[in-house]
Formats: C-alpha cells, sequence, structure tokens
C-alpha cells in the first residue's frame, strides 16, 4: 500500500534530474522529501501526483501501476509554494470548485463540506473574501482546504512554507502535525529545511544526486544515518564531521585530528593508520566537561554565538573547519577564546570517505535492525 | 539636500513642458481667441465651443468616433486574446509568430493606409477585383459601408498584433500552478479559462483596452490617406474634423477649441473604461 516508485528516471535536456530513482512511501505516513534547493524534489513531486511526464520507471498507488491514470483520475491533492488559489473566486467558492467539479452533492452539502474543512484549518472567518484580501498565511491555508476538500488518498505538498514568515510558519508547523495525525490521508511534503521535516514527517526521504539516498521512518534516519550526505544535511544545526585518522598508542586506539588532537576510540575496532570522517551531533559535546579516563577533549576557538531565546548555537572553528554546538541555556563569552569540548565516544559515528557510508557508531547509538 | 530629486528630475519635466505644457496652454489661450487670417486675434471667451458644440460636423464625428472605437474594441480585445491564447509557447514557434505579428506594427500608419489604398483602389487595387468575382461592387470612395469596414479591418489588422503581445506576454507571466491546480481540481478547459487565465489577465487586459481605446480615439492617418474622410464625411473621425478645422479652415480659435473637447473626451472615456475594468471580475463567483 501507499506509493512505491520503481526505477524513475527524468531529464530535462541534458540536465539529468532524476536517475533510478526507488521509493517506497507507506500509507498514511507522513512522508517528507528533503534535499537542498534545485535537487529534483518539485519534479519528483510532479512525476507522482501525474502532472509531469517521466522518461523511464514505474510509479504505483497502492501497488497499481498508475502510468495509465491522468491526474483527475488519480486521488490527490496539491499544495505549492505559491499561494495557489481563484484569484476571482471567494475564499468559499475556491474551496467548493473541486467539489462542482467532480462531485454531484447538493448546494446544501457543498456547503457543509466547506464549512467544516474551512474550521479544520482555521479560515472559517475569511469564506466571503477574495484571496488578495486574505493574508498569506490564509491563503496558503484556502488552498490547502481546497486540495483536502475532496478527502484525497494523497496530498503533495512542495515546500507550502518556504513564502510565509517565521511565525506562520512555525504555526502552520505544529498544525500540520496536528491535522494529519487525524486525517488519513497520506502526505508526501518536499522541503529543504530539515528542522521541518524532523518535527513533522513520520518518514523521511533524502534526495540526492537523482537518487532517494536512504529513506527510513524519522528516528532511524535521524539516529542512524547510513551515509555521510544525510548525516551533514538533516538536524539544527546538522552534524559535525571533521577528518581524523586512526592511531593506536599502548594498544588503544585513538582518533587523531589534523593538528594532532587525539581522542580516545573507545570501543572501536578500526583499521589503523587509515582516514576516516568522525560525526558527532553538536548537542552530544559538552563544555568543559570532565575528561574521565582517556583522553575526550577538543579545543576549538569561539567564532560566534547565535541566542535564540534561550538556547544558544555555538559556532566553533576547529582546525579550519566550522563546527556547531548546542547549549541548553544562553552564553555569554568572548568570540575568539578558545574553548574545551569533550565528546562522549559512545556518541560518535565513523564514515568511510570513499564510499561515504556509516561504519561504525558509539554503543549510545541505537542499531534499529 | 532637499532639492535633490528636483535635479534629477528637471530634465524630464523641461522636455515634458517644452513637448506638452507649453502647448497644452497656448491651446487653451487660443480657444478663446477669435483667430482668423488676416485679422488681429480678440477674446471672445467660450464663444469657439459654443459653435463647436452646435455644429452637426462635429456631433457627427464625434458619434463616428465612438462607434469606431467601440467596434474596434470589441473585435480587436477578443480576437487578440483568442489569437493569444492559440500561439505555441515554446521552441522557435514563438521567435517566428512574435516576429511576424510585429510586422504591421512596425509599419508606418500612412503607409499602412497607402499600403489599403493600392489594396482597395477601383482601377488596379485587388479587393474590388475580388468583389466583382462575387459579383458584388466595392467602391470605397461610393459607398458608405464599404469604407466603414475597409477602415475597420485596416485596423483590426494593424493593431490586432499589439492585443495579441500585451496578451501573450499576460499569459506567460501566469504561474504553471495555476493551470496544474485547476487539473488537479477537475476543472474543464473553459472553467480554467474563466477562472485562472482571465482572472489573471486581469491587468493586461486593462492596458489593452485602454491603450487601443485612446488610440483607435486618435485614428487619424491610416483613413485620411485611405478615404480622406468620405465618402462625403462618413470616415471624418474627431482628428480629421479638428485638423481640417485648424489647418484646412484657417480657424485656430475653433480648432483649439475642439482640440480641448476632444482631449477631454479621451481622458473622461478612459476613466470610465478604467473604473469599470477593475470593478469587473471582483466578485464574479456568485453566479
Amino acid at each position: 500500500m501507499g506509493i512505491r516508485v520503481e526505477n524513475l528516471h527524468k531529464s530535462y535536456g541534458p540536465d539529468k534530474v532524476l536517475n533510478g530513482l526507488d521509493l517506497d512511501i507507506p500509507d498514511r505516513s507522513f512522508f517528507s522529501v528533503v534535499a537542498p534547493t534545485g535537487a529534483g524534489k518539485t519534479t519528483l513531486l510532479r512525476i507522482l501526483v501525474g502532472i509531469e511526464s517521466l522518461d523511464k520507471g514505474t510509479v504505483y498507488y497502492d501497488g497499481e501501476d498508475v502510468a495509465d491514470r491522468s491526474v483527475q483520475e488519480r486521488s490527490v491533492g496539491m499544495v505549492y509554494q505559491e499561494f495557489v488559489n481563484y484569484p476571482s473566486l471567494t475564499v468559499f467558492e475556491n474551496l467548493a470548485s473541486p467539489l462542482r467539479a467532480s462531485t454531484d452533492l447538493s448546494e446544501e452539502e457543498i456547503r457543509q463540506q466547506v464549512h467544516e474543512t474551512a474550521e479544520m484549518l482555521s479560515i472559517e472567518h475569511r469564506l466571503d473574501n477574495l484571496p488578495e484580501e486574505v493574508s498569506g498565511g490564509e491563503a496558503q491555508r484556502t488552498a490547502i482546504s481546497r486540495a483536502l476538500i475532496n478527502e484525497p488518498d494523497y496530498l503533495f505538498m512542495d515546500e507550502p512554507l518556504a513564502n510565509l514568515d517565521y511565525k506562520l510558519r512555525e504555526e502552520l508547523r505544529s498544525e500540520f502535525e496536528r491535522l494529519f495525525q487525524e486525517l488519513e490521508t497520506t502526505v508526501i511534503y518536499a522541503t529543504p529545511i530539515s528542522g521541518d521535516a524532523l518535527s513533522m514527517s513520520t518518514h523521511i526521504g533524502y534526495l540526492y544526486d537523482g537518487e532517494i539516498l536512504e529513506d527510513k521512518p524519522k528516528d532511524e534516519i535521524y539516529y542512524r544515518p547510513e551515509t555521510l550526505p544525510v548525516a551533514e544535511y538533516l538536524g539544527e544545526p546538522p552534524m559535525n564531521m571533521l577528518p581524523v585518522t586512526v592511531v593506536e598508542e599502548q594498544f588503544e586506539p585513538y582518533f587523531e585530528f589534523k593538528d594532532g588532537t587525539r581522542i580516545w576510540a573507545e570501543g572501536f575496532d578500526l583499521e589503523e593508520g587509515k582516514t576516516y570522517e568522525l560525526g558527532f551531533r553538536p548537542q552530544d559535546m559538552k563544555l568543559d566537561g570532565e575528561d574521565g579516563e582517556g583522553e575526550r577533549t577538543i579545543h576549538p576557538d569561539l567564532a560566534f554565538v547565535e541566542t535564540v531565546g534561550s538556547t544558544s548555537t555555538l559556532h566553533l572553528e576547529f582546525q579550519g573547519e566550522e563546527i556547531y554546538a548546542l547549549s541548553g541555556e544562553p552564553v555569554h563569552l568572548d568570540t575568539d577564546t578558545t574553548l574545551s569540548y569533550t565528546l562522549d565516544p559512545e556518541k560518535l559515528y565513523v564514515y568511510d570517505p570513499d564510499s561515504e557510508h556509516l561504519l561504525a557508531t558509539g554503543d549510545k547509538i541505537p542499531s534499529f535492525s | 539636500m532637499k532639492q535633490r530629486p528636483w535635479l534629477f528630475l528637471a530634465p524630464a519635466l523641461i522636455l515634458v513642458s517644452i513637448s506638452a505644457f507649453i502647448p497644452l496652454i497656448t491651446v487653451m489661450n487660443y480657444s478663446q481667441l477669435s483667430l482668423l487670417p488676416g485679422s488681429a486675434p480678440y477674446f471672445i471667451g467660450l464663444e469657439n465651443f459654443q459653435a463647436i458644440l452646435r455644429d452637426p460636423a462635429f456631433t457627427g464625428a464625434l458619434a463616428r468616433q465612438f462607434l469606431f472605437s467601440i467596434l474596434v474594441l470589441i473585435t480587436e480585445i477578443p480576437l487578440g486574446l483568442g489569437l493569444a491564447l492559440c500561439m505555441p509557447n515554446e521552441g522557435v514557434g514563438v521567435g517566428v509568430s512574435l516576429v511576424l505579428l510585429g510586422i504591421p506594427l512596425l509599419i508606418p500608419w500612412n503607409v499602412v493606409g497607402i499600403i489599403w489604398r493600392v489594396f482597395t483602389r477601383s482601377d488596379i487595387g485587388v479587393v474590388p477585383e475580388v468583389f466583382s468575382w462575387m459579383g458584388m461592387n466595392y467602391n470605397i470612395s461610393q459607398f458608405t459601408a464599404d469604407a466603414w469596414w475597409t477602415v475597420l479591418v485596416m485596423d483590426i489588422w494593424h493593431w490586432t498584433p499589439l492585443v495579441i503581445l500585451i496578451c501573450f506576454a499576460g499569459i506567460q507571466a501566469i504561474p504553471q500552478e495555476y493551470y496544474m491546480a485547476a487539473k488537479i481540481d477537475r476543472a474543464s478547459p473553459w472553467k480554467t479559462f474563466r477562472y485562472v487565465t482571465l482572472p489573471n489577465l486581469r491587468g493586461v487586459l486593462i492596458i489593452a483596452v485602454l491603450l487601443r481605446l485612446m488610440d483607435s480615439f486618435k485614428i487619424y492617418a491610416e483613413p485620411f490617406v485611405l478615404t480622406g474622410g468620405g465618402p462625403g464625411s462618413s470616415t471624418t473621425f474627431l482628428s480629421t474634423y479638428t485638423s481640417r478645422m485648424a489647418i484646412g479652415g484657417f480657424q485656430m480659435g475653433r480648432g483649439a477649441a475642439t482640440s480641448l473637447i476632444y482631449m477631454f473626451v479621451v481622458i473622461l472615456l478612459s476613466f470610465v473604461i478604467y473604473i469599470i475594468m477593475l470593478n469587473l471580475g471582483q466578485g464574479a463567483g456568485e453566479e
């Protein structure tokens, strides 16, 4: 059940946008397609809906090949980044239009359905207004209501919050979460913002180089990203990634950074002398922590601090690379001071720089299999 | 430093004042004078205006002008919009069509008049020839109806491309998402046109209507060359009447007064049409 995609190819002239993409969207999930801008999210969504042609490959809805089913014959709704409503129709008529076009409901039934949907998205007080008279947030709520009013099996949303200001985005984000837990609709949501995906979705797929690099339940892809690009993208801020060489001293392995700083690779069984990418999450770094037994501390320089409310993101410079640290309380430190952070060896990720795959993790990283 | 904006505006203001304000004020001055050749000008107040408004040649020209502009608008706007919708929207076809459509717009008005005059000459013209094959008599210097529809067809040929180009640009600017949304909503082609294309084109259609209204109201060179305002005065429009009054008739004062009435009518009409079109389509959903 749900949507399955096999070996999807799509090019625009010489540009290969999708290149043998496979994807599995479970029924009734909130599936986020995450990728930086320009990676082909919009193309993928449009192909899945059926308003864009594909070069090669198969799309299945509930196990059924939908190649011959036009978009009108699929039970879908779509919301765009732009607020797309009929400009000359009132919000009420905008909501009613899909019902008028594809059902035989009586005027009374339409009225009831429109009011129900409008209430769900809190735009009941705007039903008599024209789209240009309502705020951006309300215009997008109207577009979402219009997409939902036919109770489609699949709702596609292509960066629906991108054109909204920060506060409205937060507001709609939490509302989406509540709304789609209640509805039976499967949501496919494209966004470049990993925070959006991590807060709302049940599943996340990362689109990279024309393929879905990983698609998994949210916790799984977040706590155990199997590939380097995913690890470096998901999370706010994302995982810190630094090159290290494994060295051995008195039969104990150490990760050695470029400048010679070492941290104890307790419990890791890795090839000596080889270079790896060492990952650790910003929230797993402890400022002025206990070194415990063995070396666990690095000494980055503080570049600047970004404080939002009661939490701070520290931008650090370590060996010429930018890394982040999170602090649960506001930080007041002078920039250009050298700090000392203790890393938890049980929360480290080790990636192979050549294959970009996860090789080993600390003991506290769940394994999910 | 508060004067700086004026400094930058000065060149434009000076040019506009030379080309528009000064002539306009001169015309206002002339309109209240008796300016006959051979006698000294003297002030006669609103007498020129009264004389013109009582002149049947003026009211006739004004009525013809209205009829002409209305006919121009109700043919050129739908025709232009329709053809713009049929235009190819990608590939080499776009460039080819745009160039072809641009050709009539590049030809000077009087040349257009001459081209059509050659077409319609009773001795060598192709139009009378074609009509005589069909057993019909065509002569623009004899029959009012022939002269009328020939002027009209000439204007349509000359100016519909402008409407097409304006509409085409407007259509290109409508985000594809609207059409996708309409498709997903299962809207019919007519409904898609009515509720997506048309409302989104409102702005450019207002511009097209105003441009064509004002331009058709000012039509001068083409009918002047083609029919010379005849037969009789049947294709004498306001501009022909004005120039005849001022230059041909040596009545500068009356000509100036006619110009002012003329200008007032154009401005008033444009304003009314603008207000009507602005409100059109608002709340059109309640059918």
